[in-house]
């Protein structure tokens, strides 16, 4: 290859632009700023932190701490990129346990925002106020000051705007700020903590341990119940607090896994968790875990990416175990599992058998829990096509002819034996291990996932209540109150119109308290409070997500409203199931995408006998 | 021994937590023959008349096939024989011998034993007529089990019923009940009470026991025993209105029939009837747009006051006209957006019947 290939020139970039994109990569969003400078607070010493956000930092980024502070010659070096103070301190890079050793902080801060910053090192006079904006110092003169640091973080992005183009709502972006600040309050119990939104103080935490921080965070009836634990073999220590089965959350919001103090992100290491404590969550649900690992540091490799908070080990095998030990010991310790199966079970039966068979104003309405779905206009008495004609081609138009066999009224029983009659010559359905619905086709058997296809319908009813008719309200009798952390106050309200045409009217009535006053007419809805929590922790989980929040909200209702797997259902609800899956828009996939039904075709059963 | 085991049937769980429970407990005792059947939460004991017995003992038989036989067989003296352990044999004069597989006694819950703080008696009739009125309101939702059952609270020589699912409501009281013990609050579950309904005629006299935990409702022939649910019932009292400034008066039957029809064109979903009140006639209409379905007709009524817009759900509105005795049922109504009361326009000096609707808010 002799071959030169004509090489462009290398253009050494102007170093302020070279500064905004090295700062893209640390300073993704408000709360990695609030992360950067948390953490450098507390590589500083402070035992007290007073954080103040204004429009979820895009106006405002304050932290202020009561650590070694800064001299004048120190604060100037720390605005030069790479400066950082905490090699010197330390021998190597891999036993450093302090959190922003990369220098880059700052001076990545400084360079997309107009940044102040007041401090007084310890023993000094006076203090030194610094001026950034946009990279540039602009003033540094001494000033009288309290020991300690202030760092203010004004118009974060202000020269940047296509990244401030892709900030989310301020909810969404608090939402984030919030989790940081759990992460590093839980991290460190003995420090104090403040945090400020827009003026108001949502948190004041005072030193104290794990629990005592817990209660402060998530209230005193969770911190009562967390089961603590305590494990040490090898090299490996563990302890923390977890949630027994009674405290299952709806999310996984509320988990905090660190290593030697640093939050971390692990699939592994969460299986272990989830699979130590499963048999004491016999109804499902998320544990409330807040679990530190300490270990040598050279058994573990965290990726120093600054966005990524992902950690190998080098004996992945050993953690997963001894995790898995230390939880299930402290959780087996605690409680005797599944003591209430029995009992709750004779309790559906109670419900169940109260169920009969009458017409629509004979039988007392909340018997009926699928309601039919608003058919799509029929003119003729044929049932409804269940699939538009465009969609049929090859094999799945023989589908679309079984279910339409199906959803009509066409019966499949001479095909089989019929378990027990229903009076009526509706489609044969079985449901198997109370999860899917199987009905026989001419051509095959369907199976039909209970929880999608319910979710489908509702998804569908929501939307079309938010988009087109409101759904009217059934005004209740006894109002059910809630209250929400004080971040989620903005989601919520952000959702109650939404909800509203979906006929729950809620009402703020406190700072982070609301009621609601009504539900969705007719549709069976079973612990008012709960499914409302749930369609908010929903819809905040997929905050994240591009979609349009009304189909958020939709698919969130969806979810929580819809039958669970499990659920043991009547005859009559299955085939109203069914009929209602397949007067939908989209009978194929649910609103996350898992598909709802699949078909086994006769052609792949007469194989299984070589027929 | 066919009503006795009609009686105890029904609490046989159909999905068995413990395969026992598939079973019907058999036992002869002091020339008693008493069978029993339990879903652990409700436990229901049939006394069955016997010409005449020998020894004395028990075992259990399998439910199902127990009741299939005995359905089968025409009314002749049976004779009942346990030869060796677990086998049972059947016979009967004309219509020959059967052999059905026992079981170990011992393998059956242990039953409980009640230990009634508080007793009284009073007439099957009565009883019966309390459920009926107030059943139709008990709650569905699993997860506020205390809903799901009627409160029964007990006061000097009064007795009164309670239910609702949040929607509706329905209160009846009864002030001739001899009852003189101390003030009691109890929730009893629905099943509990379907079975009193099927088990308890008329003419009997039940003593009704409660305990701690469980409660009893005991007559010549059956003793049932149910486990009582646990928690607060909410303050229904607070939520019922004493003061709803306007009344209609009407019809009871016309009424329920023009709801009948209309509700055959209600929203299959929200089953919405809208209710317009003028001075003499008020206009119920319901819409189902999906299918371009409408309907609407008018009724007399008797009324004072301002013209009014209402929604109910027209099932809800149903069940409580059901529950009217009377010719003429009374609403009293504030706003559409509050609870509507509806009582018979002649009540009984001993009954006090309430009915709640909660309605639907009109959208607009």
């Amino acid at each position: 290859m002799t071959e030169t290939l004509e090489r462009p020139p290398i253009i050494t970039l102007p170093q302020s632009v070279a500064d905004r994109i090295a700062a893209g990569e640390v300073v993704e969003r408000p709360a990695a700023v609030v992360k950067e400078l948390i953490g450098n607070a507390i590589d500083g010493g402070a035992d007290r932190m007073t954080i103040a956000i204004e429009d979820a930092g895009r106006t405002l980024i304050k932290v202020v701490d009561n650590g070694f502070g800064m001299t004048e010659s120190d604060l100037a070096a720390a605005i030069g990129r790479h400066s950082t103070s905490k090699l010197k301190r330390f021998e190597d890079l891999e036993s450093l346990s302090s959190f922003g050793f990369r220098g880059e902080a700052l001076p990545s801060i400084a360079a997309v925002s107009r940044l102040n910053i007041i401090s007084r090192a310890r023993g000094q006079d006076v203090g030194t106020e610094l001026s950034v904006s946009g990279g540039k110092i602009e003033k540094a003169e001494p000033v009288a000051a309290p020991e300690g640091t202030s760092i203010s973080v004004g118009h974060l992005f202000f020269n940047v705007p296509a990244r401030r183009k892709f900030l989310r709502t301020d909810a969404t972006e608090f939402k984030w700020i919030a989790s940081v600040f759990k992460h590093f309050a839980l991290a460190f119990p003995s420090i104090s903590w403040e945090l400020y939104r827009n003026k108001d103080l949502l948190y004041q935490l005072n030193p104290g341990d794990e629990r005592s921080r817990l209660a402060g965070l998530f209230g005193d009836d969770v911190a009562e119940e967390m089961i603590p634990i305590n494990f040490q073999r090898g090299w490996l220590t563990v302890h923390g607090l977890i949630s027994p089965g009674s405290l299952a959350q709806r999310t996984t919001s509320d988990q905090y896994l660190y290593i030697n103090n640093r939050p971390i992100v692990s699939p592994r290491l969460n299986r272990a968790i989830y699979t130590a404590c499963e048999p004491y969550y016999t109804s499902g649900g998320h544990p409330i875990y807040v679990i530190k690992l300490e270990s040598a540091p050279d058994q573990f490799d965290i990726n120093v990416h600054p966005a990524k908070k992902e950690v190998k080990f080098a004996d992945e095998k050993g953690v997963f175990g001894n995790l898995w030990a230390a939880v299930r010991r402290a959780i087996s310790d605690d409680r005797a599992p599944r003591e209430l199966t029995v009992e709750k079970k004779s309790q559906m039966e109670t419900a169940a058998s109260a169920v009969s068979e009458r017409s629509p104003v004979d039988a007392p309405a909340h018997l009926t829990p699928f309601v039919p779905l608003p058919r799509r206009s029929q003119t003729s008495g044929a049932p409804a096509m269940p699939f538009s004609p465009d969609r049929k081609r090859g094999e799945e138009a023989e589908t679309d002819s079984q279910l339409q066999d199906l959803a009509g009224a066409e019966s499949a029983q001479r095909l089989v034996g019929v378990p027990e009659s229903s009076g009526d010559d509706g489609p044969v359905i079985w449901q198997v291990f109370d999860t899917y619905l199987v009905s026989p086709l001419k051509t095959g058997i369907v199976f039909i996932d209970q929880h999608v296809a319910h979710e489908r319908i509702l998804y569908e009813r929501a939307l079309r209540a938010i988009e087109k008719e409101p759904w009217t309200s059934q005004v209740l009798l006894f109002p059910v109150s809630f209250a929400v952390s004080p971040e989620d106050v903005d989601i919520v309200e952000e959702c109650l119109p939404l909800l509203r045409s979906m006929g729950f009217a809620v009402d703020p009535i406190g700072p982070r308290d609301f009621r609601i006053q009504a539900v969705p007419a007719g549709i069976r809805i079973t612990g008012e409070r709960d499914l409302l929590l749930g369609i908010i922790a929903e819809f905040k989980d997929t905050a994240t997500s591009n979609s349009d929040p009304r189909h958020r909200l939709a698919a969130a209702f969806a979810c929580r409203g819809a039958v669970k797997a499990g659920q043991p259902l009547k005859t009559e609800q299955m085939q109203r199931l069914i009929d209602e899956l397949f007067g939908c828009e989209d009978p194929e996939f649910c609103p996350h995408g898992r598909p709802i039904y699949h078909v086994i075709n006769r052609r792949e059963i007469d194989k299984w006998f070589r027929r | 021994m066919k009503r006795g085991i009609q009686r105890v049937m029904g609490v046989v769980p159909t999905r068995l937590p413990m395969p026992s429970l598939g079973n019907i407990f058999v036992s002869l005792k002091n020339k008693m023959l008493e069978i029993t059947a339990t879903d652990l939460e409700i436990t229901v004991t049939a006394k069955v008349e016997i010409l005449d017995s020998e020894g004395e003992g028990s075992v259990l038989i399998q439910a199902k096939r127990f009741q299939d036989i005995i359905n089968q067989l025409p009314d002749v003296p049976l004779e009942i024989e346990v030869k060796e352990p677990l086998k049972v044999t059947l016979k009967g004069e004309g219509v020959g011998e059967y052999i059905l597989p026992g079981g170990d006694p011992i393998d059956f819950p242990e039953l409980p034993e009640i230990d009634a703080r508080v007793s009284f008696d009073m007439s099957g009739e009565i009883l019966k007529r309390l459920i009926t009125k107030t059943m139709f309101a008990v709650s569905h939702d699993e997860m506020r089990p205390i809903l799901t059952g009627v409160l029964i609270q007990l006061r000097m020589n009064e007795i009164c019923i309670v239910a609702t699912d949040g929607h509706r409501l329905s209160r009846i009281k009864r002030t001739d009940i001899s009852y003189s013990g101390e003030e009691k609050d109890v929730v009893v579950p629905m099943k509990a009470l379907h079975q009193l309904l099927q088990g308890i005629e008329d003419d009997d006299e039940p003593t009704i026991g409660i305990a701690e935990t469980r409660a009893s409702f005991t007559t010549d022939s059956q003793r049932l025993t149910t486990r009582l649910i646990d928690g607060h019932y909410p303050n229904y009292q607070s939520v019922i209105p004493e003061d709803n400034p306007h009344t209609m008066t009407v019809n009871t039957d016309d009424m329920m029939s023009v709801v009948k029809r209309i509700s055959v064109f209600a929203h299959p979903i929200s089953h919405q009837v809208k209710i317009t009140i003028k001075q003499d006639s008020a206009l119920l209409e319901a819409e189902d747009p999906e299918i371009g379905g409408r309907g609407e007709e008018s009724i007399a009524v008797n009324y004072e006051g301002e013209p009014l817009e209402l929604a109910y759900n027209c099932t809800y509105l149903a069940d409580v006209l059901r529950q009217i005795d009377t010719e003429e049922a009374a609403f009293k109504l504030n706003t559409s957006n509050d609870a509507a009361i509806i009582k018979s326009t002649v009540q009984n000096d001993d009954e006090d019947l309430l009915m709640l609707l909660m309605p639907i808010r009109l959208n607009r």
